[in-house]
């Protein structure tokens, strides 16, 4: 199930919320929980829930044993194989079979597997449990329960943020329910729903028309680029407002996965505001793990390329995203040793602007299908293929005001303070939900058109 | 107090669209999507091991969603107020055209489909002449209405289909004449098709190019119904205009001639379908619709046989040409399945007209497999 969906926000959340208030206690509350996000993973990954229900169990069992064995460092060591088996094999096998063949010439056969939802986000959340424990940062849960409620709660299932355990570890048996937070949690659940629904979908057709295009002069490719850039910001921010949001209305404070990304003026800057929650897992549990910055310059440059390109590879199974991470890992190794200084004297709108250009360079290599597709991509982008077609104004002035409206979540902060919100936000969300809920019911829209000219 | 009293808004909140949705009745068929609704999909273990019943599930409640309509509407304009003009492929263009943008030019397939129709008038009797009516869409001829400049290649279709074509092949341009016309109305605001007006316009550049003289004949124009809503309406969700549509007959062609419907056996003395104008797609009063073969005999007296090739864009022009041929045979590619060759053998056929408008052409895929079908002589 996703929350972008009529089933989800008219029928799954109301059950759910009602049922959830009804008990009174906490673990009648995380049993509601468990099974709702059950429900919701079996909604829309049928058979690979039994997948989820093993991760459960295996690194409930690992957690238990860590604490209590004498050589809890194997524990750990192979509960970590154990979890990158079961995601390698899901997510990379493909990736694998086929950088083999073509670098040996031979043709294994490789099985298609279809990547269980959500696998990404969840084994990284049973993975910060293990280590947690492991470095007594955090108990070992006694209780199964509150260690399913933390791997399948469903508001940060499939999407994240990635929630370390130690952040959460007290929530899932201690909650505080106020009024004021469930409120809050409404209006950016519907924040999330807009950014969503309005604007990602729609941003996101005017990039699918361009990059559809057989051939596009340089400000089109700009114009598909930059609708790309604002919709993975919002469908991915959007759905992270929406977690979060859910989050407040069950008790559950999540950390903030986005703030502001396309206001940074510097890569090391826009890596502290994008995915927040991701960065946040590699950095504590690869990073300085590996000797972060403590063993001399060498070691710190090898350490970043490491951590990038497997940040760049958590995101999708193919070498371009590699690319992706090394793209960002080179040039946060560039800002630290030597633009820093450079950049120090420069303004800050010059700042801001080789910033977003760095990062909507980058989204090229993400959306691309190939490393060569992006490379012809940037062509036409810097005018390989002329400056301007006869659909430039097209683009332009049809697109321009959605597009605006994307940017401004990326710039601007819509956080609460935790207080009563306001009778106006109330409004600007009602009207936002009515308007997120018609296009949600328009993306159907599909007249069945005799079209037999 | 208080804290019940938005406890119990909350509720009421959270209730109020489940079960207005569980109230409201589920609507069978849609009149502007012109298709039948999803209904409650079938539970069963297959169903739902394989997930089909949970995306059925939601297919469901959108297409029942109470207010669809609205929602639909709603969605419409608020895209047009940010200043978006092109809505599934529809351009919002100027003077209230909704018009279809073009499709995709695929130079290799039209050069395929070109050569076919070549084929065709080399395999023919000698003296079988054969005219090619290539019809540019609402895009091209209204170019100036569409929005932020947006400009058609349309021309440059016409163009290469008409240096692909041989000298055995007569291609009759339009293009200028509806150009000049455009002041009049030539293509419908919210259909895809052109109106009998602007079929007239070349209907008299088809005359010139194949020597008919239309002298002695006095055309009428007749409105027959106001409130036409067409496809591109239907496609975008506008609702805003509203077309006439107009019959055009040859004065003193009246009850002169036979329509045989050879897919439905069926004979009749006219060319309109009246009863389509109380239905939704009221371009279908044009000779009912689209049909594999329609054999239509006059009392012209002029020795000529014509066999018309063509999409739904011929429909409101075949009238017109009735004085001018004894028998007229109008197939349309796309449900025909029987020998063309044969055809224009047995007939007697003197004259072929192609007909298709650009945007039919250009994604065409029975044209082709009819006309390359070329019987073997061996028999012989």
């Amino acid at each position: 199930m996703v929350f972008s969906s009529l089933n989800f926000l008219f029928i799954f959340l109301p059950i759910t919320l009602l049922l959830y208030y009804i008990c009174k206690d906490i673990t009648w509350k995380n049993v509601i929980l468990l099974i709702a996000s059950l429900v919701f993973y079996a909604w829309g990954e049928p058979v690979y829930i039994i997948l989820m229900v093993i991760s459960i169990f295996f690194n409930y069992l690992i957690g238990k044993d860590i604490e209590q064995s004498s050589h809890p460092k194997a524990t750990l060591v192979f509960g970590i194989i154990i979890n990158i088996l079961i995601l390698g094999y899901f997510k990379y096998s493909g990736m694998i079979v086929d950088t083999i063949n073509s670098i040996a010439g031979l043709s294994i056969h490789k099985r298609e597997l279809a990547l269980p939802v959500g696998i990404s986000f969840y084994t990284f959340q049973a993975m910060s449990y293990i280590i947690d424990v492991y470095r007594k940062d955090s108990k070992a849960q006694q209780k199964i329960l509150p260690f399913a409620v933390y791997i399948t709660m469903f508001p940060q299932l499939i999407a994240g943020p990635i929630v370390r355990y130690e952040d959460i570890e007290r929530q899932l048996t201690v909650r505080r329910f106020s009024g004021n937070d469930f409120s809050n949690g409404v209006l950016t659940f519907i924040k999330g729903l807009a950014q969503k629904v309005i604007l990602a979908n729609c941003i996101g057709a005017v990039h699918t028309e361009i990059l559809g295009m057989t051939d596009r002069g340089a400000v089109v490719a700009w114009i598909g680029a930059i609708a790309y850039t604002l919709q993975i910001f919002n469908d991915f921010a959007g759905y992270s407002n929406m977690a979060i949001g859910l989050g407040k209305m069950l008790g559950f404070t999540f950390p903030k996965n986005f703030d502001r990304p396309y206001a940074s003026t510097s890569v090391t800057e826009f890596w502290r505001r994008w995915h927040i929650s991701l960065s946040t897992w590699f950095k504590e549990y690869l990073y300085i793990p590996l000797g972060g910055n403590r063993k001399g310059k060498f070691r710190q440059i090898i350490n970043l390329l490491i951590v990038w390109s497997l940040t760049g590879l958590w995101h999708g199974a193919a070498w371009n995203f590699v690319a992706w991470g090394l793209y960002y890992g080179i040039l946060l190794i560039l800002e630290k040793f030597v633009l820093n200084k450079l950049r120090a004297k420069l303004p800050k709108a010059v700042n801001w602007l080789t910033t977003f250009i760095i990062v909507i360079i980058g989204w090229v290599f993400f959306f691309s299908s190939s490393f060569s597709g992006a490379v012809n991509y940037l062509g036409t982008m810097f005018g390989a293929n002329g400056f301007a077609t006869s659909d430039t104004l097209f683009y332009l002035f049809g697109y321009i005001i959605i597009m605006a409206l994307g940017m401004v979540p990326a710039v601007v902060s819509f956080d609460d303070n935790g207080k009563k919100p306001a009778a106006i936000k109330w409004i600007a969300c009602i009207l936002l939900f009515i308007l997120s809920v018609a296009f949600l019911v328009s993306e159907s829209y599909n007249p069945f058109l005799y079209f037999r000219f | 107090m208080k804290k019940s009293a938005s406890r119990i808004i909350t509720i009421i909140f959270l209730c109020l669209m489940p079960v207005w949705m569980l109230a409201s009745k589920d609507v069978k068929f849609s009149e502007k999507e012109n298709r039948y609704m999803a209904t409650f999909p079938k539970i069963s273990v297959e169903t739902l091991k394989n997930g089909s019943f949970m995306s059925d599930f939601e297919t469901y409640l959108t297409d029942q969603f109470p207010v669809r309509n609205a929602c639909i509407a709603l969605k419409t304009n608020t895209l047009r107020l940010f200043g978006q003009r092109k809505i599934n492929d529809v351009y919002i263009a100027s003077n209230g055209y909704l018009i279809a943008d073009e499709e995709e030019f695929n130079e290799q397939k039209v050069e395929e489909l070109t050569k076919s129709i070549n084929n065709f008038a080399a395999n023919v009797d000698e003296k079988v002449d054969v005219n090619f009516m290539l019809v540019p869409n609402a895009v091209s001829i209204y170019e100036a209405k569409l929005p932020y400049n947006v400009k058609s290649t349309q021309r440059d279709t016409m163009d290469f289909v008409k240096d692909n074509l041989t000298d055995k092949v007569k291609f009759v341009d339009v293009y200028d004449d509806l150009k000049d016309n455009v002041s009049q109305q030539l293509y419908y605001k919210t259909d895809h098709h052109w109106t009998t007006r602007g079929a007239f316009i070349a209907f008299t550049d088809y005359a010139k190019a194949v020597g008919l003289n239309t002298d002695s004949v006095h055309y009428d124009f007749m409105a027959v119904a106001g409130d036409f809503q067409g496809t591109q309406a239907s496609n975008c969700g506008i609702y805003s205009s509203y077309d006439n549509v107009s019959i055009c007959v040859p004065e003193n062609s009246e009850g002169s001639y036979i329509v045989n419907y050879i897919e439905k056996t069926e004979k009749k003395a006219t060319l309109f379908d009246e009863s389509k104008l109380s239905e939704k797609d009221k371009y279908l009063v044009f000779m009912g619709g689209n049909y594999s073969e329609v054999d239509i005999t006059t009392n012209a007296g002029t020795g000529k046989n014509l066999l018309v090739i063509k999409d739904s864009y011929a429909n409101c022009m075949i009238p017109m040409l009735t004085p001018y041929y004894d028998h007229i045979i109008v197939v349309d590619p796309r449900y025909y399945y029987d020998n063309i060759y044969e055809l224009v053998q047995g007939s007697g056929i003197n004259e072929v007209l192609f007909l298709y408008n650009v945007n039919s052409y250009v994604t065409d895929n029975s044209l082709e497999d009819i006309l390359n079908n070329i019987p073997s002589n061996d028999a012989e």
